[in-house]
This record gives structure tokens, C-alpha cells and sequence, in this order.
């Protein structure tokens, strides 16, 4: 575990810088705007403590929170997946998890997995983002449509991501 | 008892979990953009000065733009100038109110960095408490309604944008006079709503919208929009759909206005209200 902490921490910076120089610059055709941080809790080891989790969530989401001026928006979100996330693994797993130390990667569960694992987690943290800030207006259905292009052009993002990261780490030895 | 405590303990992550919920979701709620915006300035320090340093590499490449811009400004100007003239010499008895001249200083400014996308957008400009620039203080583009300053650090300053729905501005269609309050529901950049304009008002896509003065922010007059179509909401009054002059997507100097009367207008109205209690 301790080998693990120094490549996280760069991960969460990373990601952080990621969004706020690059990511949050994309605004096509206002409806676009991608939200890859996510990627920081999709790849957390399987076996972190679950209360670690959720900090962590937490602490991602209140950050990109103060960088975009939405105190509160993404912690909401980002916490609600870091919680829901060890229930989505149990139930999606199609092989067994050797001591849980694995990495939730593309290349550790090939594509397959990871698609559905990842469109779901920004479904519904996409969902859970566009319908809070829609909770003031009465357009439900535009907040809805958005939630829906950005989740297909995050995921797809991460995806992407996921072929240059964590190169060596995945390698995990398996029994 | 122990059983209890057990099931407690097995589902404490859960526990700990609504806390955070409930945390995230309590701070969203109850911040309203001037708190947030005041958050953000201090996070932003850093932020800006990369920011301005991007903004400035991405404006070289609009120079011929803004030139174009400016000789067009330039050239109402002169002309508007002229028609002063021509008007004195034709009166020359007439004065100038010293009442109205002087009132208003005007800055310029760049904008650093804007949002458009989201439901709340604000957007940074490089004049800041050493530039004089104050809380308050509307920001103008093009001289169409822009923002208001709602944070100012020593170098920069935030103005909420008109595309942010925590925003009312006090408008009236400038034909007849009828004013209302515009709000951003936040559908399209290029459009907002004025809502409580009376029915029976009759309305003409095309008519002006301006500020209506009635704020002690915004002059009155100053451009927002065009009605673009009426959208009744029952009741006694409908509601208007504006398109903004303002381009949000293509907005790069703004002017910020100095209302050099502005805190006698405040204390005045401050000792009235005291008074009337």
C-alpha cells in the first residue's frame, strides 16, 4: 500500500491541474463540458478502506469545487460515487479479485469492463451534478440532455486517459 | 445492545458517507454567488496571473478584430461628439447640467477568463482595488449590460456575468416605459427572460430593453437586449424573452463604471430607513 501513495497523490493533482487548465475550457457549443477528474476515484485499489474512499471523493470534489466556484456541487456528486462504487464492483466483477489490491484499470479488466464500470460511475455522478444546478430553474430536460453528452464525452475521455497511466503499477502479480 | 453496535459499526462508512452528503450539499445551498465568488478570489490568486498570461497570448491573435471594433467605436463617437457641437453652436445659452456631468468615471478592462456553460458563470477582469475598482460596480461591454463586480482582490476582480441565474437587473422596454426584472434561466447564452411586464402592455419584437435606473447599480438606459418573443406565464403578467446584445461567447474588454455618487446615494437612503423605524 505504501508504494501506492506517492503515485495517488500526483494522481490527484494531476487530475485536478488537468481539468482546471484544460478540461474546464471546453465548453462547445455550451453544452460540453467534461468532467475527467472522476477518474481519480474510478481507479482507486479495490481493497482502499472505505472511509478513505469517501474522504478522498470528498476532498477531490471540494477542490474542484473552489476552482470553479460551485462550493459544494462536486463534493456532492463525487462522494455519492466513491460510495456507490464498491457495490458496482461486487456486482460487476467477472473475475475474482486476488487479495483486492488490484487497480480498477483498462488494463487490468480489459475494455469491456471498464466501459460499463465507467459509464456508469459518471452516469451517475453526471446526473447528480446537472440535476443539482437544474434544482433552480424549471428545465429539467435541458440538464437531463447535457448529462447525457457529457457522460458519453467523460467516459470516453477516461478511457482514452487510461491508456497512459499507470503503466508499470498494473502489472500486479497474481497468484 | 451489542448486536446494535455491531450493525452501527458494519454501516459506519454509510453514516460517515450521509455526513458528507449532507456537508457538500448543505455549503451548495447556502452559498449565494457573492459568498462563492469571495471563496474563489482567494483560491485564485495564483490562478489569475496564468490566466492573464493565457489571455493575453490568445488577444494577440484577435488584434485585427478589436482594431475593426475600436475604429467603429471611434467613429460613433467623433460623430456623436459632432452632434454636440453642431447642437451648441446652435444654443448657446444652453449649459450643460453640471448635475449629470462627472458622475461616472469609466474604466477599461480585459476579461481574463469567462464561463458560459454553466448555470452560474462569473467572469475575471485584469483591473483590480489598485485600479480603484470596487464592489458593485457594473461592467458594461460594448456599452451593453454586462455583469457586476462582486469580488475584487489588489490586481483582479470577478463580476458575476448576466448568464448567471442569481442574477436580477431591474429592466424596462424602453418604448413604453414598463419595466420588469430580467433574469438568465439559462437555456442559451444569447437569450434571457423579463419577467412581470403587465399584459395588457403591448409589445413588439424588436423593442429595446435597458436598465430602468431603478437600481443603484446601473445607470438607467444602458442596453440589455431586443424583446425576441412573449411567453405567457398566466397570472396578470408575462413574461418576455430577450436576446442579450451583449455576445457572452466573444467578450474580451469591458468598461466598469465608477459611480462617484454611489455612496452618497447609499448613506442617504441608509439614514432613511434607519429613520423610518
Amino acid at each position: 500500500m505504501q508504494n501506492r501513495i506517492l503515485p495517488f497523490t500526483l494522481l490527484f493533482l494531476g487530475v485536478v491541474a488537468a481539468q482546471a487548465l484544460l478540461f474546464d475550457n471546453i465548453q462547445l457549443w455550451g453544452y460540453l463540458n467534461p468532467y475527467p477528474y472522476c477518474l481519480f476515484v474510478l481507479l482507486l485499489p479495490v481493497n482502499t478502506p472505505k472511509n478513505l474512499q469517501l474522504t478522498l471523493a470528498f476532498a477531490l470534489g471540494i477542490v474542484i469545487d473552489i476552482l470553479s466556484s460551485t462550493l459544494g456541487l462536486h463534493a456532492a456528486a463525487t462522494t455519492l460515487i466513491a460510495f456507490l462504487r464498491p457495490y458496482l464492483i461486487d456486482t460487476l466483477q467477472t473475475r475474482q479479485f486476488y487479495g483486492k489490491e488490484i487497480i480498477p484499470s483498462m488494463r487490468q479488466m480489459g475494455f469491456s469492463w471498464t466501459a460499463r464500470y465507467t459509464l456508469i460511475l459518471i452516469a451517475i455522478h453526471h446526473l447528480t451534478l446537472f440535476l443539482l444546478t437544474a434544482t433552480s430553474l424549471a428545465n429539467i430536460l435541458n440538464s437531463l440532455l447535457r448529462a447525457t453528452i457529457n457522460t458519453l464525452l467523460t467516459s470516453a475521455i477516461i478511457i482514452l486517459a487510461q491508456l497512459f497511466l499507470f503503466a508499470s503499477s498494473n502489472k500486479v502479480s497474481r497468484p | 445492545m451489542n448486536n446494535l453496535l455491531r450493525l452501527l459499526k458494519r454501516f459506519q462508512h454509510v453514516l460517515y458517507f450521509l455526513l458528507l452528503e449532507v456537508v457538500a450539499l448543505t455549503l451548495y445551498i447556502n452559498y449565494n454567488y457573492y459568498q462563492k465568488a469571495q471563496a474563489s478570489l482567494v483560491f485564485r490568486r495564483v490562478e489569475s496571473y496564468v490566466e492573464a498570461w493565457r489571455s493575453r497570448t490568445a488577444n494577440y491573435f484577435r488584434l485585427e478584430e478589436e482594431n475593426q471594433r475600436l475604429v467603429r467605436e471611434n467613429l460613433e463617437l467623433r460623430n456623436a461628439l459632432e452632434n454636440n457641437r453642431i447642437l451648441l453652436r446652435h444654443n448657446p445659452t444652453a449649459k450643460i447640467d453640471s448635475a449629470l456631468t462627472g458622475r461616472y468615471t469609466v474604466r477599461s478592462a480585459r476579461v481574463i477568463s469567462n464561463t458560459t456553460a454553466r448555470t452560474h458563470n462569473f467572469f475575471t477582469l485584469d483591473q483590480g482595488s489598485k485600479n480603484g475598482v470596487t464592489l458593485q460596480m457594473p461592467v458594461l461591454s460594448e456599452g451593453n449590460v454586462a455583469g457586476i463586480v462582486v469580488a475584487v482582490s489588489p490586481r483582479f476582480s470577478i463580476a458575476i456575468s448576466l448568464l448567471n441565474t442569481d442574477l436580477k437587473v431591474s429592466a424596462k422596454l424602453a418604448r413604453t416605459g414598463y419595466f420588469g426584472s430580467l433574469s438568465w434561466d439559462g437555456i442559451s447564452h444569447q437569450t434571457a427572460l423579463l419577467n412581470e411586464i403587465p399584459h395588457h402592455v403591448e409589445v413588439r419584437a424588436g423593442d429595446s430593453v435597458v436598465t430602468s435606473g431603478y437600481s443603484n447599480i446601473f445607470p438607467a438606459g444602458i442596453p440589455i437586449g431586443l424583446v425576441e418573443s412573449v411567453e405567457n406565464k398566466g397570472g396578470d403578467f408575462s413574461t418576455l424573452r430577450i436576446r442579450l446584445a451583449t455576445d457572452f461567447k466573444r467578450i474580451y474588454y469591458v468598461t466598469i463604471l465608477q459611480d462617484n455618487y454611489r455612496q452618497e446615494l447609499d448613506s442617504l437612503q441608509q439614514q432613511y430607513e434607519h429613520h423610518a423605524e
